[in-house]
């Protein structure tokens, strides 16, 4: 026995000393998927989080190359690392582009989806924190309904719904999409070993807590994770080819989303618009619905979705 | 050019001419420069906490270790733990009342762990292989056990185990409880081998106070139930109340304790209050899947699999949260346990948070 | 053995990415430009180049493709006109500030509104500071030598190097260009052994955050590339010139030697210039013509050398630095501010928008220089208002 709850690789190429904000699951999720794609591997970073958290221009926080590029370009900027490398003779390297939600959801989505819809070979993966938290916490599109940010005061929140992205993703047909969250390590864990071996555009959306822009306190962090696939906010999902949806997992208790909201800050307000509450919940309830529809539709059933309690 | 592995060291970057300094702007050095432990005011610490089984049960038997032990495929060591407290785990199988079963914290989730069972089933494999506990260091003291009583028997057992040397004066061990012949045969046969020696007669209490160091009895009502030590220094009287088997038990074992801390020299103490118990409240559910107690435990399968219901309160038994949960790559894995850098460690707290037995807590930074 | 072919200039470009051997190409079409990546494209395919053909959804995108694949460590090649330049500049700087030695061919085209496809230079001139080094061609078998030339001196220097050539006058305008054999261009351009390079086993960040303290450095840095890129530039050129059989410099001088007048020119214009020069010439005028190669790195020595002593000098602009002046008027009147005695030096813009420059232009120029007396700060030139 190493350890008794998982089976993660002990394999560690997210060097100590980095400068996330404590309680940073974007420095989790990086550190996990690294965990997963090993060492051949070249990361190129757009204007985000991890522009910061990789440290000083003289310094480095992982035991892979990272090429910092600008925001909207990290599809693109992907794209040409891949070519220059096969071009090189070492097209069996894995290249990552590993933006936040606002260098995908919203300015990066150009070059996303002409790299998507040309099918290139590498995994772009999106940790979303749902704002822009590097400079402040302003909204982007994957600012979820109802919450705070610098620029959704809590006088007029946010009151458009999170771009659906992972949709947007799976009408350009790729190979390989997947959400996952570092609170179900196993689950991320197994999907980017799955995806290191698919050829082709492959994306990970990853909802990645950040304690100060959801004004929660730094440990809450993978508890807010888990509590967002638990009450169906965030599902585990895999789409294959754009068509063959999977839902990974199902928490098999109710829990409200109010649990959810409660932990975070962003949503104080909320609590006294009741209403406000309810439209997510519909809105939630909506989505999963349609996801256990394309389940359904892909496997027959939707017996085969997993429902445990603890799910890894 | 390539100058074999890489070497991630914490060497701080100096540019003081041109030509340290690339024409591209590259990293020259890496982040483990920066030690982000200074951000931290508060400290996860990795904790031993006591677990409501282990306060509710009168011998304090260490019930998440050997849980941990048995599950982690170490049987033998889980019996000797269990042995190091109960010195008749297949008597109390029998005829414990469980006090720990009531107490345990699963048992607000679904139903409470075999305890009781476990503790038989795995006490048992000690018997089996004949094994004991390690002994005190030898004081070479002499110590007259007299009596028939469960009491007795346990005091027996204990003072042999401080490191005394134990006469056991018995007529009918362990009378008036429904045991059959084989069972008391068999812990007869037990306390003998572990070397304690057996004198199936009565002795007259002058006589021993006179040969021995000290006299451990059940013929006399008894005085002082905290330490048992009467007003001769020599003499300890224990009696079983024949309410609980296995307070009966602890009253041997404290009676021993009382013995070794007199000749030892050490002084008489009272025991402490035990601490508090990690509660239900701490316990984070979402690691738990809900499953069926087992009642009987006949297989070593029945067991594991019954122990691995088994929270661990307040024990570490390597789950591998806090590890896998550190976003900052500050807790290693070491002999199967979390080692923090807090070097490092910026406090996070996610692994406090993410630890569902309380075994790390935050303490506040010092200065 | 070399072979003579009859190409326009774009495809003289392409076969000058294809000499020079790149390896991954982006692109995204643009009048008047698209006829470059067309060709490239095509080359490719029928593997007459070893080289991964990216189409992208934007100029944007196809610079940041180059500047991934030069980071990677491949020699990468862009083409683009106008809009697509302008669009591209975030990650202009992104190049040079990288020290990536990416190539890519700017067909002068006018920036819109109202629109134009015709050329003029404010597109590439408005690049000026984003660290590219700029070549301005006059022909389209110049066009065809500076892309192996840009990549030897980029490869050395670290730095990007644009190639500038005007819309349709040369870009869509055939003439005989000589395409070396491949083994010479070879000998004279290695493959590209990147100093900085993004690969697995080598655990580097490239380009994160630089604080007050370390930023100013690496800024010196490229500008001390660039200065040195001066001398690399007049030393590859000869080599170039010796191997090739071309008279190749940073800047250009025709019938400068006792020349009392100079017409400072840059691009195809330059042609015209130099038959209206020679005419000029011929009807007994002291007057010589200066071509300006190289815009940046700024040739100060070159400039003075061939400046100084002039009795006037008029500088013609196919741009505008709107509030200011043409951009190399300015730059020679600045290059020029602290030689004695004083040459006064007169600025014309012309030719916007592709509007024709002709001889005829060029010789009233040439009157209008000898008339004017005091400095006027901007003299248009055929503004038809």
């Amino acid at each position: 026995m190493i350890m008794r709850n998982w089976t993660v690789p002990m394999e560690e190429n997210l060097l100590k000393g980095h400068v996330a904000c404590q309680g940073c699951l974007g420095a989790l999720s990086m550190r996990l998927m690294l965990k997963g794609l090993g060492t051949n591997v070249a990361v190129v970073i757009p204007a985000c989080c991890w522009t910061i958290i990789s440290g000083d221009v003289l310094y480095h926080a992982l035991k892979v190359p990272v090429f910092h590029t600008a925001f909207e370009t990290a599809a693109i900027t992907a794209t040409g690392v891949k070519a220059g490398l096969t071009m090189r003779g070492k097209g069996d390297t894995t290249v990552l582009a590993w933006a936040g939600d606002g260098g995908t959801f919203d300015i990066g989505l150009q070059a996303i989806s002409g790299a998507a819809e040309r099918n290139e070979d590498i995994i772009y993966a999106v940790y979303d924190n749902e704002a822009y938290m590097n400079t402040g916490i302003q909204r982007s599109s994957a600012t979820p309904y109802g919450a705070w940010t610098t620029t959704t005061p809590a006088k007029r929140p946010e009151d458009k719904p999170k771009k659906d992205i992972v949709e947007i993703l799976a009408a350009h047909r790729v190979p390989y999409v997947a959400t996952v969250t570092p609170a179900y390590p196993e689950d991320f864990l197994r999907k980017v070993e799955k995806a290191k071996k698919i050829k082709g555009f492959r994306f990970f959306h990853i909802l990645s807590p950040c304690p100060p822009g959801w004004k929660m306190p730094s440990d809450y962090s993978v508890q807010a994770a888990r509590l967002a696939v638990q009450t169906k906010v965030f599902p585990l999902l895999e789409i294959e080819n754009g068509e063959k949806y999977t839902i990974n997992y199902e928490y098999p208790k109710d829990v409200p989303l109010e649990e959810y909201l409660k932990l975070q800050g962003r949503f104080k307000h909320l609590f006294k618009t009741p209403e406000k509450i309810e439209h997510i919940k519909e809105q939630v309830k909506k989505r999963w619905d349609y996801l256990l529809m394309r389940h359904k539709l892909t496997h027959g059933t939707t017996d085969n979705i997993v429902r445990k309690v603890f799910y890894k | 050019m390539d100058k074999g592995p890489i070497e991630f060291t914490d060497k701080v970057v100096k540019i003081s001419s041109e030509k340290d300094l690339p024409e591209a702007p590259i990293s020259q050095g890496f982040t483990l420069t920066n030690k982000t432990g200074s951000w931290r005011n508060v400290r996860p610490v990795l904790t031993e906490q006591n677990a409501p089984c282990q306060n509710a049960c009168p011998l304090k038997v260490w019930v998440q270790s050997f849980i941990d032990l048995l599950t982690r495929g170490m049987p033998e060591k889980a019996a000797l733990e269990i042995l190091k407290n109960n010195p008749f785990p297949l008597l109390t199988r029998k005829l414990c009342k469980a006090k720990c079963e009531i107490a345990c914290n699963r048992r607000k989730y679904d139903a409470p762990i075999s305890i009781r069972e476990l503790e038989g089933f795995v006490g048992n494999i000690g018997y089996e292989k004949g094994i004991f506990p390690e002994r005190g260091e030898v004081l070479n003291k002499k110590v007259a056990v007299l009596g028939n009583s469960e009491s007795v028997m346990s005091a027996a057992y204990f003072s042999f185990l401080y490191g005394m040397d134990v006469d056991l004066y018995t007529t009918n061990p362990f009378e008036g409880l429904e045991l059959t012949k084989e069972e008391i045969e068999r812990e007869k046969r037990r306390l003998q081998d572990m070397g304690i020696k057996i004198i199936s007669k009565e002795a007259p209490l002058d006589e021993l106070l006179n040969d021995y160091d000290a006299v451990i009895t059940d013929t006399k009502e008894v005085e002082n139930k905290l330490t048992f030590q009467t007003d001769n220094e020599k003499l300890y009287v224990v009696k079983p109340e024949r309410k609980d088997f296995s307070r009966d038990l602890y009253f041997g074992k404290r009676a021993a304790k009382s013995v070794y801390q007199y000749l030892s020299g050490e002084g008489i103490q009272k025991d402490p209050p035990p601490p508090r118990s990690v509660s239900f409240n701490n316990i984070v559910l979402d690691y738990f899947e809900p499953a069926e107690r087992i009642d009987k435990i006949n297989t070593m399968e029945d067991a594991i699999k019954e122990g691995n219901r088994c929270f661990s309160c307040g024990h570490c038994n390597s789950c591998g949260n806090c590890y896998v949960f550190c976003p900052d790559a500050a807790i290693s894995w070491e002999n199967n346990l979390p080692v923090i850098n807090y070097d490092y460690c910026k406090g996070c707290g996610i692994c406090v948070n993410e630890c569902p037995r309380n075994v790390l807590v935050l303490v506040p930074e010092r200065g | 053995m070399s072979l003579k072919k009859v190409l326009t200039g774009n495809h003289a470009v392409s076969y000058g990415a294809t000499s020079a051997r790149v390896q991954v190409i982006s692109a995204y079409p643009i009048t008047p430009q698209t006829t470059i990546v067309e060709l490239l494209s095509e080359i490719v395919a029928e593997g007459k180049l070893d080289a991964i053909f990216v189409n992208v959804e934007s100029e944007h995108s196809a610079m940041s493709a180059c500047i991934g694949a030069s980071a990677a460590g491949a020699r990468a090649f862009t083409a683009t006109s106008a809009q697509g330049l302008a669009l591209m500049h975030e990650m202009l700087h992104w190049a040079a500030g990288a020290r990536l030695p990416i190539v890519m061919a700017n067909v002068n085209r006018a920036m819109a509104p109202p629109w134009s496809i015709w050329t003029d230079q404010n597109d590439s001139l408005a690049q000026r500071d984003t660290g590219w080094m700029q070549f301005y061609t006059e022909s389209n078998q110049e066009a065809y030598d500076y892309v192996i030339l840009a990549y030897k001196v980029a490869e050395q220097v670290l730095l990007p190097t644009m190639l500038v050539l005007d819309a349709f006058v040369l870009s869509h305008t055939s003439e005989p260009v000589e395409i070396y054999d491949q083994e010479k261009v070879d000998e004279f351009l290695p493959p590209y052994e990147p100093k900085f390079v993004i690969e697995p086993g080598k655990p580097l960040g490239y380009g994160a955050l630089a604080k007050p303290d370390t930023y100013m450095e690496f800024r010196y840095k490229m500008q001390r590339s660039m200065e040195r890129a001066v001398k690399v530039i007049e030393e590859e050129t000869k080599k170039f010139n010796d191997m090739f059989n071309r008279n190749y410099g940073l800047v250009e001088p025709y019938m400068m030697d006792d020349a009392d007048y100079v017409i400072v020119t840059s691009g195809a214009m330059t042609s015209t210039a130099r038959a209206a020069v020679h005419e000029l010439r011929e009807e007994g005028n002291k007057v010589g013509l200066l071509k300006m190669k190289t815009f940046r790195p700024f040739p100060f020595e070159k400039v003075r050398e061939y400046l100084s002593g002039r009795k006037k000098v008029a500088v013609l602009d196919r741009n505008i630095s709107f509030g200011h002046h043409g951009i190399f008027y300015e730059e020679i009147k600045s290059a020029m501010y602290q030689v004695e005695p004083k040459v006064p030096i007169h600025g014309y813009i012309l030719g916007l928008g592709g509007r024709d420059v002709t001889k005829k232009d060029i010789k009233e120029i040439y009157e209008d220089l000898q008339k004017r007396e005091e400095l006027s700060e901007i003299v248009w030139k055929g503004v038809k208002l």
